[in-house]
């Protein structure tokens, strides 16, 4: 993803702001964010610049594309989503309510993309041992494939219903 | 830029004496007591109340009434610029007192001696008119949660070109050198003001025509929320199977 920002190798790149305001939460608040900032870069265009020589060898120019249909979109292919695991007893499970994330005992959050890496790794309160790590790890590889090709297909089914009507309404 | 072109229509072409589209939506969020969303144009606004429950500290509260906390958020992305905005910021802090003055006379405070009333405002589109926004989606916010009031509190601007008032102003309007902002709340069965305010230069002897501009302004978008609360309170009341439609 970060090569497609990139205008002028070493001089300039686009800079990406992702801003979530949490509106209710009932739980399970990382997996949700990072879904949404998911469906937020796939919504991001952004206009075409066309790079030229400036008049010293080293300079460049850049001039930014007029028409608002000429937009490049941000590559999704290994930007990751949230899966957080929660232990409870010996178990663990995904996508706790409000009243299960107050039993939980440790909960791990995996970044994982779609080609099944785990980017990175956020421990909680709590401990767990090697083996259940390693548990979580191969769950959360397979269930972080499962729900980006769910929320790819509900997002390009998104993408084709054309008429908006207002926010929450 | 005009504000006004010479056939009579504003920037986005509407008439001088013209809304905005206005959508509102109520009981949207499950944690809070009461909350509503409301749009009008391209300023969108979502509230959340909580409330009357016990107050949080014992040396803010009072024997007889309730007290009202406001607070008034901008979202880093409302505007066309992004800016990251401090809880304290002094136009929020503003805001926030304003809309807390608008209630206190408003919600029936007396009858929750003791406790308190938390409303929470969020922007997370501003096109002008931020702070009439909030003021009419708190109030729907209130009525959802069931907190008794005198009456609605509605809010609207307006401004004049040229000797024309012009009612609810977008974000260039009302920045705009062109035009006086004065945005107002008022309590629609009695026409009493419950906020005024303005901003720039304006002349006396059209003071009263912009004032009224607003004032009419009001009873509009009040007709519009008034609708929209019997729409819900009918929905609500047949989902309970109290009444067959």
């Amino acid at each position: 993803m970060f090569r497609s920002l990139c205008l002028v190798p070493n001089q300039s790149c686009w800079v990406v702001y992702i801003d979530a305001v949490v509106l209710g939460s009932s739980g399970n608040l990382f997996d949700s964010i990072s879904m949404a900032m998911r469906c937020a870069l796939y919504d991001t265009k952004i206009p075409k610049v066309t790079v030229l020589q400036g008049d010293t060898p080293g300079d460049f120019e850049l001039e930014l594309s007029e028409d608002p249909e000429e937009t490049i979109s941000i590559p999704l292919l290994h930007v990751p989503i949230c899966v957080s695991l929660s232990m409870i007893g010996e178990h663990f499970i995904i996508d706790p309510s409000l009243e299960e994330e107050s039993c939980i005992g440790t909960r791990l959050s995996f970044a994982v993309n779609q080609a099944g890496n785990i980017c990175a790794i956020q421990k909680g309160f709590g401990s767990v041992t090697p083996k259940q790590l390693k548990g979580m790890l191969k769950t959360a590889q397979i269930l972080g494939r499962i729900i980006i090709e769910k929320l790819d297909s509900a997002l390009e089914l998104e993408s084709e219903y054309q008429e908006k009507v207002g926010f929450f309404s | 830029m005009d504000l006004l072109s010479p056939e009579g229509l504003r920037i986005d072409g509407r008439r001088p004496t013209e809304l905005r589209n206005i959508q509102t939506n109520m009981g949207l969020l499950q944690s809070a007591d009461g909350s509503a969303y409301y749009e009008q144009g391209n300023t969108k606004v979502l509230a959340a109340v909580y409330g009357p429950r016990e107050g949080a500290m014992r040396s803010k509260m009072h024997h007889d009434k309730a007290i009202i906390n406001c607070e008034y958020s901008m979202a880093t992305f409302s505007t066309g610029e992004r800016k990251v905005r401090s809880k304290g910021d002094r136009r929020s802090v503003e805001i926030s007192l304003i809309i807390r003055q608008v209630f206190e006379s408003t919600v029936l405070v007396n009858l929750f001696p003791r406790s308190q009333i938390d409303i929470y405002v969020q922007i997370l589109q501003a096109d002008g008119g931020t702070r009439c926004a909030a003021i009419n989606a708190a109030s729907l916010a209130l009525i959802d949660a069931g907190i008794p009031m005198k009456d609605f509190a509605v809010a609207c601007a307006a401004g004049c070109v040229d000797g024309t008032p012009i009612v609810d102003l977008n974000y260039r309007e009302d920045s705009s050198y062109q035009s006086p902002d004065m945005p107002i709340a008022i309590l629609p069965k009695s026409n009493k003001i419950t906020m005024l305010q303005m901003d720039q230069k304006l002349h006396l002897d059209t003071f009263e025509k912009v004032l009224q501009c607003a004032v009419d302004g009001c009873h509009q978008i009040y007709d519009i929320m008034v609708t929209k609360v019997k729409e819900r309170t009918e929905e609500l009341v047949t989902s309970r199977g109290v009444l067959q439609v």
